[in-house]
């Protein structure tokens, strides 16, 4: 924080509040109605003389981005942008009454699709599926339908040259490609947070959009035979995939707008490959391909979302798994830890009560001796909370570093001797020379000792000559590291789901640490393996990449 | 090792630390104090007629506090028995207390609760064992009793006068007379009541026992 924040931090007064609110609807509405006039006008390009109406128009679209974006109070701005378009390019055609009429139904389309949008709960970020269909089903059957609904039975009324159903159905298309078309780009845009994305590369984005100029410039600007320039015209789908899986949604949508607008604006001007064939036919086959397009890049980016949510929650699944495994882990030790720091606790206590009565009775030889050794026992107590604390260490954010393999295994050792040394178990630990480094999240390695070593100890507590053995092998690029005990084994019918969460076939656990520690594991880039061995007692294998070839995906 | 004849604090705990500690702070209060860090070393140092009191942490690397004090019970060792524990675990304590244990203190606990919990069960071992040999000497002493004087200690016990007996035993009044004079020295009573009660604080005798 710097000094300046001083200032802001002081609440505006109402008044200002409220006049910067009035001053930013109008901005909106100025926006609106610019951007409404501004594609109704080019949306008048595309009108076969057939038919009288436009074959795209994308001002509903640009009505229905900012009702759903900034409420129903922007409705009155629509309400004079459709007046404008509609008196500019009708009104020699058409009655006032159904002029207005045309006006009323685009309103009322506008706000029923905005309204399912919202109450649909749609996401301008198309970051899932259901983004995508409810844009194309709220907005293409309520806004577009009725809109289209209206223009038709106007155009129809006054024109008579075609059939009100047909009339519908060329506006209806009319207005889904022009939805198609500029709502996703504004609503990405205007709506949807750019910052929200992991990856931005505006290098990538730039070549893409430098590419798509380029070939669309060719394909409908150009001056190719249609053999060419028909195939070609095809270059623009791999380039609008590619932006809809590697850059953020607002990149992808601009470029399908881009490559819309030039095919279009080429095809209405007489260009192109789509031109030759009349613009009433051009143009619907253009609009077929040109919706494909942009459902392509939709889709692909919402599935894209959807993978990267998916990812996201199982990692923050996986972390919350891990800790509730260390907070497990620690709820299983705790007995243990209760035993440990009330044995130094204890003698602390009774040193002190037997200093003081040792003074009462001035024994000051035997006094001083009582003192040092309460010295000692206060020491030894405060290493045992410093290994706990070692332990419960919040492994919430991983840090990966590089590890000599001993300097891992010591706080594991040493966390476990006590509890080895009470079951009178023996552990052996063996170690390739040189000990080799290892690139880990240190706190999840020792998690995963900790509870295979556990159960190792667990398996062959209470039998005489519990033996445990860690033995660390190197394999290549990798280390082999493998857990075995003594014990009675896994019970064979356990084995196959013996890592599966809640697992467990032993009294007070919880059956995680199994399942965590090859999460974890897994996580590290190795895999993990449960079997009984042949000589009596349970083997856990696990794989960890060296250092040197250990790459983070 | 042979049992000594006076009195020990016999503490098991599995920590050095704790052992030197709480040994200190009890001969602070001149009791003496025999320490073993488990199960085993115990069992193979007291016996029955070793004197004193056992203070058992409830977690033991070979066995825990419970099972040695059932192991103890089973050879007949009547110490009392005050569990000290890290961690207070209630059903536990439970669990020790109906089964015979004399206290439960929780670790770290207080000095004075220590002291008068071990000074309590060093009393009430040396009222067994005070009871214990009153016991064995009576035992002793009606073993010597003759086959006829053991009968007619029995029909006494039943309440009948010395004629009832006499004609029960086919022998004179004087007779029985005679037998009851020399069980009654036999067996140190001053009086036919005396003479009942410790008759009847015998195992074999016990059942004689009316009730009401």
């Amino acid at each position: 924080m710097s000094t300046a924040p001083l200032l802001p931090l002081i609440r505006p007064r109402p008044r200002a509040e409220a006049s910067a609110s009035r001053v930013w609807l109008a901005g909106r509405s100025a926006m609106l109605i610019a951007l409404y006039y501004g594609v109704g006008l080019w949306g008048f390009v595309f009108t076969p003389d057939a038919y009288g109406i436009p074959l795209v128009w994308p001002a509903t679209g640009v009505g229905l981005t900012f009702v759903y974006l900034y409420g129903y109070r922007l409705l009155p701005a629509l309400g004079i942008a459709v007046s404008l378009v509609t008196w500019q390019f009708t009104s020699t055609m058409m009655p006032l009454a159904e002029a207005l009429g045309i006006i009323v139904a685009t309103l009322a389309g506008v706000a029923l699709g905005a309204h399912g949008l919202r109450r649909f709960r749609f996401s301008p970020g198309f970051e899932r599926l259901r983004d995508v269909w409810l844009l194309l089903v709220i907005g293409g059957l309520a806004a577009s339908g009725t809109a289209a609904a209206a223009g038709a039975w106007g155009v129809a009324a006054s024109m008579e040259t075609l059939s009100l159903g047909d009339t519908w159905w060329l506006c209806w298309m009319a207005d889904l490609m022009g939805l198609m078309l500029v709502a996703p780009v504004l609503l990405a845009w205007l709506g949807a947070d750019l910052t929200r994305h992991v990856e931005q590369n505006h290098a990538k984005a730039a070549a893409l959009g430098f590419s798509l100029v380029a070939i669309a410039g060719v394909v409908y600007a150009g001056d190719l035979p249609i053999g060419v320039a028909m195939p070609l015209s095809y270059a623009i789908f791999p380039l609008v995939m590619l932006a809809a899986l590697r850059c953020p949604v607002q990149v992808t949508t601009a470029l399908t707008m881009v490559a819309g607008t030039i095919a279009l604006s080429g095809t209405g001007w007489g260009m192109g490959p789509f031109a030759e064939l009349g613009l009433d036919v051009s143009l619907l086959s253009l609009n077929a391909q040109l919706a494909l397009l942009v459902l392509t890049a939709l889709v692909l980016s919402a599935l894209r979302g959807e993978r990267e949510a998916a990812e996201a929650r199982a990692r923050q699944h996986l972390d919350e798994l891990a800790r509730a495994g260390r907070l497990s882990t620690l709820g299983e030790l705790s007995a243990g830890l209760a035993h440990e720091l009330n044995q130094p606790l204890c003698a602390l206590a009774s040193y002190a009560q037997a200093s003081k009565r040792l003074l009462e009775r001035g024994r000051t030889e035997e006094l001083k001796e009582a003192l040092g050794q309460l010295n000692a026992s206060a020491h030894r107590a405060a290493e045992t909370v410093r290994q706990i604390r070692a332990f419960a260490a919040e492994g919430h954010d991983p840090e990966f570093s590089s590890i000599a393999l001993p300097d891992l295994l010591k706080p594991v050792i040493d966390l476990l001797g006590p509890e080895l040394r009470r079951n009178h178990v023996q552990m052996e630990v063996s170690l390739p020379d040189p000990p080799p480094h290892i690139r880990v999240a240190p706190v999840q390695m020792e998690q995963v000792l900790v509870n295979l070593l556990r159960n190792a100890m667990e398996a062959t507590a209470d039998r005489a000559g519990g033996q445990i053995c860690l033995s660390v092998l190197r394999e290549g690029a990798q280390l082999r590291l493998s857990v075995t005990d003594n014990g009675p084994g896994i019970p064979e019918n356990r084995l196959p789901g013996i890592f599966d969460p809640f697992a467990t076939w032993k009294s007070g656990g919880l059956g995680l640490g199994l399942s965590i520690s090859r999460s974890l594991v897994e996580a590290h880039g190795g895999h993990m393996v449960a079997r009984n061995r042949e000589e009596g007692g349970a083997e856990f294998q696990f794989t960890l990449p060296m250092e040197d070839s250990h790459a983070r995906t | 090792m042979p049992a000594p004849k006076r009195p020990h604090v016999y503490l098991v705990d599995d920590d050095a630390d704790v052992r030197t500690a709480v040994s200190l702070l009890l001969k602070t209060e001149d009791f003496r104090v025999t320490t073993f860090a488990d199960a085993g070393s115990v069992l193979a140092a007291v016996d029955e007629t070793t004197p004193g009191c056992l203070l058992l942490d409830v977690r033991l690397p070979d066995m825990d506090g419970l099972t040695l004090h059932r192991h103890l019970k089973a050879r007949s060792v009547a110490m009392p028995v005050i569990f000290i524990t890290g961690h207070g675990d209630i059903p536990m304590a439970v669990r020790a207390v109906n089964e015979g244990a004399l206290d439960f203190l929780e670790k770290p606990f207080h000095d004075d609760a220590l002291i008068d919990g071990v000074r309590q069960a060093l009393a009430l071992d040396a009222e067994q064992r005070a009871g214990a040999a009153e016991m064995a000497e009576v035992e002793e002493r009606l073993a010597s009793l003759t086959p006829r004087e053991r009968q007619v200690l029995e029909a006494l016990l039943d309440g009948q006068p010395n004629k009832l007996i006499a004609r029960a035993l086919d022998v004179s009044v004087r007779t029985v007379e005679i037998h009851r004079g020399h069980l009654m020295q036999k067996m140190g009573a001053k009086s036919a009541s005396h003479l009942a009660r410790l008759a009847l604080a015998c195992a074999d005798y016990r059942d004689r026992l009316v009730p009401g």
